[in-house]
């Protein structure tokens, strides 16, 4: 699977840095200085949920374009940067909606977490692996057989994805523990974090849970 | 028939809009609030108006209608529950602000689909 995710990662090398510097880098800047602003303006209660919806939907709003990325390798179809553009922009919506959506449930019925599957149907509902079906239904019932497939192993991936992100945080913030650092200098180590790492982790939720693409893969 | 993933594309697209337009618009250092809102207001609801018949062409109108509505609630919602801004004390003022968006939106939707119509048309003939 790793094989295949760096395989993914040479052919579109220049695919995907085009995309780092056009989407990820600013879309992350953004959203973490307006974290920021959130926790400076005082009428604002609850800045700390706000702080992890925000970091949820920089997550989610920027998987599409990698997943289309994805899409197209593995069907050995030749991919355009501006289409890349076009997808996040399509998608942003769709991404919004379940984000919300979801974010009301695991803020207000908080009580739900203690049920394990309750708590993999968010996660899985939050990665938006169906969005190129074009029909809301389709997306649902794609993401529901998933469901039905993985059930709380889907915890395992996340797990995954949150360790390597808080070690890959961790070695970054020991190297910069000896200087006079203030939140810029967090924020830009983070977007430039997320610039490397977020391809990985997308090509490596596609391989794993989309296994109608090509064959082999995801074996 | 009516697609929800249509409405949902153009939302996105609006949201979108409204944050980076707001953002920029800050850089300006314009001290008057009232043109500063209205001209986003204005520029984002001529948006939805003109996005919402491309992704819903079946039924432009009710798509329209229902984009600007949800987003005049999210900005009321916005307003109340991080900005702190009493909006719901005074019912006329949302009154107002709901026809006016709608209106601007159907407005421009109507326009839009003249346009396409008379295009195709022309093309006909």
């Amino acid at each position: 699977m790793i094989r295949d995710i760096s395989d993914i990662f040479n052919r579109n090398i220049v695919t995907i840095l085009l995309i780092s510097l056009v989407l990820v880098i600013p879309f992350t800047f953004f959203i973490f200085t307006a974290i920021q602003y959130f926790y400076v303006i005082d009428t604002v209660e609850i800045d700390n949920l706000i702080a992890l919806f925000l970091i949820i939907i920089n997550f989610t709003a920027l998987f599409p374009p990698f997943f289309h990325l994805a899409l197209k390798d593995l069907q050995d179809h030749p991919c355009q940067f501006i289409d890349l553009v076009k997808v996040f922009f399509r998608n942003f919506g769709y991404m919004s909606f379940i984000t919300i959506l979801f974010f009301m449930i695991g803020a207000l019925g908080s009580f739900f977490l203690f049920i394990p599957t309750v708590l993999s149907i968010i996660v899985i509902f939050l990665i938006p692996l169906f969005t190129d079906k074009g029909n809301i239904r389709e997306a649902f019932r794609g993401i529901w057989n998933i469901m039905k497939k993985e059930h709380i192993f889907i915890l395992l991936d996340i797990f995954i994805v949150l360790s390597l992100n808080l070690l890959i945080w961790s070695g970054s913030l020991y190297l910069l523990a000896n200087f006079e650092n203030n939140s810029l200098v967090y924020i830009t180590v983070r977007v430039l974090l997320n610039a490397i790492c977020l391809p990985l982790i997308y090509f490596y939720l596609t391989i794993k849970y989309r296994d109608d693409l090509g064959e082999g893969y995801g074996k | 028939m009516f697609q929800f993933m249509g409405l949902l594309k153009t939302l996105g697209v609006v949201i979108f809009t409204f944050i980076a337009a707001s953002f920029l618009l800050g850089f300006f250092n314009i001290n008057n609030i009232a043109i500063t809102v209205t001209l986003l207001y204005i520029f984002c609801y001529i948006l939805t108006g003109f996005l919402a018949p491309i992704w819903n062409p079946k039924t432009p109108y009710i798509a329209s209608y229902i984009a600007s509505l949800t987003l005049t609630v999210l900005n009321l919602l916005f307003a109340v529950l991080v900005l702190d801004i009493m909006v719901f004390a005074d019912p006329m003022d949302i009154n107002r602000g709901l026809a006016r968006n709608t209106l601007l939106s159907l407005f421009v939707t109507f326009l839009w689909v003249k346009i396409v119509k008379w295009k195709q048309g022309k093309e006909h003939d």
